[in-house]
C-alpha cells in the first residue's frame, strides 16, 4: 500500500473520529450548561424555602403582618420561580419532582393561610379558645410536614441536577479523554508504523544508492511492493541505468579525445621540432652571408668598389644580420615554455646587476639610470629570468624618449606566494590601444622605425610568464612611459 | 473503533508487531466484561439459593400496593424471598399480627404504631410506603341532617379507635371548632361501617379508602364526604420487630428492594397495576382507579412520618388514650440503616 494512501486512510480515521466526537461534545457541553442552570434555578427555590421558613416562623412568634406579607411576596417570588423551572426542567423526574414541589408549596400556602384565618378567629375565640388553639397547633404541624416535602423536593432537584453536572462532567472528560487517545494512538501508531516501513524499506535504497555511488554502475536497487519507495527504487535502477550509459558514452569519447590529442601533440613536437631545426638551419646561412659580405668587403680594395658596390655589400650585411636576429628570437620564443636549465629560487637583484653590466655600454650610451635595489626572489630558471629583463630593459633604452635622460625603476614585493615585478620606464610610452597587441609576435610599434627590434621580444616575455603561471599588462607610468607588470612564481 | 480494526490488520499483515495487539484484546475483553450483568438478581440465580420464607401482613387497602405489586410481580421471588401473605383488612390488624409474632412484616398507618410503642412494643418502622392527605374522611347521610362539618355536632359518629380514622376524626372536629365531647363517638370495626350506616346506627363514619368511597357511593345522593387534606397527613409504613430486624438485615434489604422495584412499577405502569390490585383485592378497578390519584407511593423515611407520629402522640396523651404521659423517642423505632443501604436517597431523616 502507497504511504501517502496509507497516510489519507489515517487522515479519514481521525477526521472521521473527530466528526463523530464534535457533536457529542457539543452535546456534553450542551448538557453541561442545561444542569448547570437547572441547578442554580434549584439552588434559588431553595434559598426562596429558607427564606419564607423564616417569615413563616416569624409569624407563628409574633403574629405580626409584616411577617405575613413578606411571606406572601416570598410565595409570589416562588410562584415565578416554578413557572421558570416548569419551563426549564425537561426530565421525567425533574418533572415529577417539580410537580410534587409545586403541590407541596400550594399546600403550605393554603395551610399557612388557614393558620391566618384560624388566628383571626382566636383573637375573637371565647368558650371553644381550646379548639382553636389546637387547630392551630395542628395546622402547624401539617405546615412543616409540607415544608420538609418542599425542602426535599427542591433538594431532590437540586441532587439531580448535581449528578447530571457531574455525569455532564465525566462525560466531558470521557469524551475529551477518548478524543485525545485517538488522536495520541493515531499519532504513535502511524509515527511507529511508518518508522518501521520507512526503516526497512529504506535501508536498500541507502545502500544500493551507496554501492551506485561508489561506481558499480551494475548494481541495482531490488525493489518489491508497489509505494513510493518501490518507485524511487525503479528511479533510482533508472538513473543507474542512465548513468551507466552515458559514463560509457562518455569514456568512449575521452579515448577518442586521447587519441586526437595524441595525435595532436605529435603534430605540435613534430612541427616544433621542424621549427627549431628550420631556425638552426637558417642560422647558419645567415652568419655565412655576414661573413662572405665582410670577406668581401675586407679583401677588395675600396677604390674597386663604387659606391653603389659597398651600400649593396652593407644591405647584404644588414640583411643578414637582421635574418640572424630573427632566427634567434624564433628560437628563444620556441623555448620560452620550457626551462632551459635547473629550476631554482634565483636571485633577481643579482641577475638585474649581471645584465646591466653586460649591458654597461648601451648604459653608457644612453645615460641611462637604473634603479632596482632589493627586488624578490624568484623560482625559476635562470636562462628564462635573464630574458625576461633583457628584453624589458633592452626596450625601456630603445623606446627612451629622445629629450630625456632614461630612467627605469625596477621594483617588486610578495604578494600570496607569487613575486610580483614592476619595471617602469620615462620613455614614448605605449598608446593604450596598443597595449595588447605590442605582446603578438612580430608585432613593433613603428614599422620602419630604426630600432634594431625583431618585434618578438614582449611575445617571449608573456611565453615565458605565462608558462610559469603568472600574467604579464602594460600600464602607463605616472609622467609618461611604460610601466611593465608581472608576476611569477616567489 | 475502525482505527483499531485497520490498525490491527495492518499488524496481521505484517506478522510483526503481535504486542501491540495485546492491549488492544485486554481492552475488547474488559469492555465485554463491563458489559455483563453484574446485578444482585444474577449473582442470586447464579447462586441458586433456596427462598427464604417470610410472613407479611398486609391489608386491601390502596396504600399496601407496593407489598401487591410486588407479590404479583414475583419481586419478591427475584429477591430470594417466599413471602406467605397474611391478609387484613386494615393495619392496626396487621400489626397485631407481627407484634405477636405471626408475621414478620406489616403494613400499616402510623396511628396503630404510635400506639403499640406507646404500648412499649419493640417495633421499627423500616420504610414509609405511601402518604397521602384524601384517604381519610367522614363520610355522614344527609338524611342524617349534615351537609357541612359543623353538622356533626350532637351526631352518632362511627371510627375504629386507635387507627387513623380515630385521629382524623378527632382534627376534623377540631378544625371545625368542635370537640369529641360535642358528638357522639361509636366504636366499630371498619367491616362493620357501611352496614352501621345503611342500618342508620350511625350518623357518619370517620374511615379510609376502599370502605369510605363504597360507603359515599352506596348512599349515593344521601352521602356527603368531609375531607380536609390541610389538618391531616397518613403515612402508611412498613413496620418489623426490631428483633427481627437486628436478627435478619439481610432479608429486610431484599423485602425492602423488591418494593423500590414495585415502586417503580406502580409509577410507570399504573394502569397495570390497577389491574393486579383488582384482582388481588377483588375490587373493581373503577373504585381502584378513582382514588388511585390520592396517594403518593413512594418508599421513603422523611420527616412526615416523625411528625405525625408525635401530633398524634400529643393528641393520644391529651386525650388519656395511653397512660403514657412523656413523648418517646420516635427515631429509636425508626429503622434507617435497611433503607439506606437500598435506596440512600430516600432517607430524608436526620438522626
Amino acid at each position: 500500500m502507497r504511504i501517502t494512501t496509507r497516510l489519507r486512510i489515517t487522515s479519514t480515521v481521525t477526521v472521521v473520529a473527530l466528526v463523530i466526537l464534535a457533536p457529542i461534545l457539543i452535546w456534553s457541553f450542551v448538557e453541561f450548561k442545561n444542569a448547570k442552570n437547572d441547578y442554580l434555578l434549584a439552588d434559588t427555590i431553595k434559598v426562596n424555602f429558607f427564606e419564607r421558613a423564616s417569615f413563616r416562623d416569624q409569624y407563628f412568634l409574633y403574629r405580626e403582618e409584616r411577617a405575613r406579607l413578606l411571606w406572601e411576596k416570598n410565595k409570589a417570588t416562588a410562584d415565578q420561580l416554578l413557572h421558570q423551572a416548569n419551563s426549564q426542567f425537561h426530565r421525567e423526574q425533574d418533572r415529577l419532582n417539580l410537580e410534587r414541589l409545586c403541590k407541596s408549596i400550594e399546600d403550605t400556602a393554603v395551610i399557612f393561610r388557614r393558620i391566618v384565618n384560624n388566628t383571626e378567629l382566636l383573637k375573637i375565640a371565647a368558650g371553644n379558645r381550646q379548639v382553636y388553639q389546637e387547630l392551630d397547633k395542628r395546622l402547624y404541624s401539617q405546615l412543616l410536614m409540607k415544608a420538609g416535602a418542599v425542602r426535599d423536593m427542591a433538594t431532590a432537584l437540586q441532587d439531580a441536577s448535581a449528578r447530571r453536572i457531574q455525569l455532564s462532567y465525566e462525560y466531558m472528560t470521557l469524551i475529551v479523554g477518548v478524543f485525545a487517545f485517538t488522536l495520541a494512538l493515531t499519532t504513535i501508531l502511524t509515527s511507529i508504523q511508518l518508522d518501521r516501513l520507512i526503516r526497512r524499506r529504506l535501508e536498500p535504497l541507502h545502500d544500493g544508492a551507496k554501492i551506485v555511488a561508489d561506481g558499480d554502475l551494475d548494481y541495482r536497487i531490488r525493489c518489491k511492493g508497489t509505494d513510493e519507495f518501490a518507485e524511487l527504487a525503479l528511479s533510482i535502477n533508472y538513473m543507474t541505468e542512465s548513468l551507466q550509459a552515458s559514463s560509457n558514452r562518455l569514456e568512449a569519447e575521452i579515448t577518442e579525445r586521447r587519441q586526437v590529442d595524441d595525435k595532436l601533440a605529435r603534430a605540435h613536437g613534430e612541427l616544433e621540432q621542424f621549427t627549431r631545426i628550420a631556425a638552426h638551419h637558417l642560422q647558419e646561412p645567415a652568419r655565412r652571408l655576414v661573413s662572405f659580405a665582410q670577406r668581401l668587403h675586407a679583401h677588395l680594395p675600396a677604390e674597386q668598389l663604387s659606391a653603389d658596390a659597398i651600400a649593396s655589400l652593407h644591405f647584404i650585411e644588414q640583411g643578414a644580420a637582421r635574418q640572424s636576429a630573427l632566427v634567434r628570437d624564433i628560437q628563444l620564443y620556441l623555448a620560452a615554455d620550457q626551462p632551459r636549465s635547473r629550476m631554482e629560487t634565483v636571485n633577481v637583484t643579482a641577475v638585474i646587476a649581471g645584465l646591466l653590466e653586460h649591458k654597461a655600454m648601451l648604459g653608457r650610451e644612453t645615460a641611462a639610470q637604473v634603479d632596482y635595489n632589493d627586488l624578490p626572489s624568484v623560482y625559476i630558471d635562470q636562462p628564462r629570468l635573464k630574458d625576461i629583463f633583457s628584453i624589458l630593459l633592452d626596450n625601456a633604452l630603445c623606446y627612451r624618449h629622445p629629450k630625456l635622460t632614461p630612467q627605469i625603476r625596477i621594483s617588486g614585493e610578495v604578494k600570496a606566494g607569487r613575486a610580483v615585478y614592476r619595471v617602469a620606464d620615462n620613455g614614448v610610452g605605449i598608446p593604450m590601444e596598443y597595449r595588447e597587441r605590442v605582446f603578438g609576435v612580430f608585432e613593433r610599434l613603428q614599422v620602419n622605425d630604426d630600432q634594431n627590434s625583431t618585434g618578438i621580444g614582449l611575445a617571449i616575455v608573456r611565453r615565458i610568464i605565462e608558462s610559469c603561471g603568472g600574467s604579464v599588462t602594460l600600464e602607463e607610468t605616472p609622467g609618461g612611459g611604460t610601466t611593465v607588470l608581472f608576476d611569477l612564481p616567489a | 473503533m475502525i482505527f483499531f480494526v485497520w490498525s490491527f490488520r495492518a499488524r496481521l499483515k505484517q506478522q510483526k508487531c503481535v504486542i501491540w495487539t495485546i492491549p488492544i484484546i485486554l481492552m475488547f475483553n474488559a469492555a465485554l466484561m463491563g458489559c455483563q450483568d453484574s446485578s444482585p438478581e444474577n449473582q442470586e440465580q447464579r447462586g441458586a439459593k433456596p427462598l427464604q420464607k417470610i410472613t407479611v401482613a398486609y391489608t386491601y387497602q390502596p396504600q399496601s400496593i407496593l407489598v401487591h405489586v410486588a407479590a404479583a410481580k414475583g419481586y419478591f421471588v427475584t429477591e430470594g424471598l417466599d413471602v406467605q401473605p397474611l391478609m387484613r383488612s386494615f393495619g392496626k390488624a396487621a400489626l397485631e399480627t407481627v407484634v405477636g409474632n405471626q408475621a414478620d412484616f406489616a403494613t400499616v398507618a402510623e396511628t396503630p404504631i404510635m400506639f403499640n410503642v406507646l404500648k412499649g412494643e419493640k417495633i421499627f418502622v423500616l420504610a414509609n410506603i405511601e402518604a397521602n392527605s384524601m384517604n381519610n374522611a367522614v363520610v355522614a347521610r344527609k338524611g342524617a341532617g349534615i351537609s357541612a362539618p359543623g353538622d356533626l355536632k350532637g351526631k352518632r359518629i362511627g371510627f375504629t379507635p386507635g387507627t387513623s380514622g380515630d385521629f382524623f376524626l378527632d382534627s376534623l372536629l377540631t378544625a371545625n371548632g368542635l370537640t369529641r365531647s360535642e358528638v357522639q363517638p361509636v366504636a366499630m370495626k371498619p367491616d362493620e361501617m357501611q352496614d352501621a350506616m345503611m342500618a342508620k346506627k350511625v350518623d357518619a363514619v370517620s374511615t379510609w379508602n376502599y370502605p369510605l368511597t363504597q360507603i359515599s357511593r352506596q348512599l349515593g345522593d344521601d352521602g356527603t364526604i368531609f375531607y380536609d387534606r390541610e389538618i391531616y397527613t397518613e403515612t402508611f409504613n412498613i413496620a418489623a420487630r426490631q428483633e427481627f430486624v437486628q436478627n435478619n438485615p439481610e432479608t429486610v434489604e431484599r423485602f425492602l428492594r423488591a418494593l423500590i422495584k414495585a415502586e417503580d412499577f406502580v409509577a410507570k405502569s399504573p394502569d397495570e397495576a390497577q389491574g393486579i390490585m383488582s384482582v388481588a383485592t377483588n375490587i373493581d378497578k373503577d373504585l381502584i382507579r378513582d382514588v388511585w390519584n390520592d396517594f403518593n407511593y413512594h418508599v421513603v423515611l422523611d420527616q412526615t412520618l416523625l411528625l405525625t407520629l408525635e401530633d398524634e402522640t400529643r393528641w393520644a396523651i391529651k386525650n388519656k388514650l395511653t397512660d403514657q404521659t412523656d413523648m418517646p423517642d420516635y427515631l429509636s423505632y425508626i429503622h434507617l440503616d435497611s433503607l439506606k443501604a437500598v435506596k440512600p436517597e430516600a432517607v430524608r431523616m436526620s438522626r
